[in-house]
């Protein structure tokens, strides 16, 4: 057995190998990016008419989803790490759909119209932000999703001419932001 | 009451070996290289060590080749993963009791 001469010390070489293989395992900008564009997108095509972004973003999703779980698996297969977790993402995102199609529908018919429906998307997408968090112990994921929260509600409040492109907007700049830092995080040594 | 030290496992205390074992907490499976680089280890040692993990009972290797390259994955058994976490339960008890 080795000396146990510091073990605080042991425990925080510990801390900072688990930390490098998270980073391996989780960190990634390509989906934070891609769903950022994909938000540009919407943005765009709100901004003409808000009649189709619903099912913009229906389709989108599906594509980038499959999208990513390639990449995913590419990279995890090339860092040499197992442990894809897919699966409990792909629950966690059908979830969301799910809660978010009943919360809009309820709030289209209470009559709250789209400052209610930004809010709640920003909401119900900022608490799945903070679960993927809490699975990656990510910061940076948390603090995307408070910025999708507050910037959406912050919207939602005031209510200008184009929120829904705006929101989409926001959006968009808060993950391309974030997937640019989480790349910036990943180059380093 | 007995010392914390009594509660620390000659086979995973081993510094390279905690490490493995951390690497693999987090990762389903990790291979050969992953290993190797992330604890900056040479082929012979983490060898070594790996062997005395999977005579243990902590660790599983697996040999595969896909396509013509050969790969080694290694992955924690239940019991890996439960003495890991009586280290760090041993440690955490040691840093506790020397304040």
């Amino acid at each position: 057995m080795d000396a146990i001469d510091d073990p605080a010390e042991r425990l925080a070489e510990i801390d900072d190998v688990r930390r490098r293989t998270r980073a391996g395992l989780y960190l990634s900008w390509f989906p934070l990016v891609l769903y950022g564009v994909v938000s540009l997108g919407a943005a765009a095509l709100a901004a003409v008419s808000t009649k189709y972004v619903g099912a913009y973003w229906f389709v989108a999703w599906i594509v980038c989803f499959v999208a990513v779980g390639r990449y995913a698996a590419a990279r995890a297969d090339r860092i040499g790490l197992g442990g894809s977790p897919n699966r409990r993402y792909t629950r966690l995102w059908i979830g969301f759909f799910v809660v978010l199609f009943v919360a809009i529908t309820v709030a289209v018919n209470i009559g709250g119209g789209a400052p209610a429906i930004v809010a709640t998307s920003s909401v119900l997408l900022c608490a799945v932000y903070l679960v993927i968090a809490r699975w990656e112990r990510s910061m940076l994921m948390a603090f995307l999703g408070i910025a999708v929260a507050v910037s959406g509600v912050t919207l939602a409040a005031l209510d200008p001419p184009y929120l829904v492109a705006l929101a989409n907007l926001a959006i968009g700049v808060v993950l391309i932001a974030g997937g640019l830092y989480a790349r910036s995080l990943e180059e380093r040594p | 009451m007995s010392h914390p030290t009594t509660e620390l496992d000659d086979v995973v205390h081993q510094r390279v070996r905690l490490g493995i074992l951390a690497v693999l907490a987090e990762a389903s499976r990790a291979d050969f290289n992953f290993l190797r680089t992330t604890l900056s280890l040479t082929d012979g040692n983490l060898s070594r060590h790996l062997q005395v993990l999977e005579d243990a009972g902590c660790v599983e290797i697996e040999k595969v080749f896909e396509g013509k390259r050969p790969r080694t994955w290694v992955k924690a058994t239940k019991r890996g993963r439960a003495a890991f976490a009586r280290e760090l339960d041993a440690l955490r008890a040691l840093v506790d009791a020397h304040g």
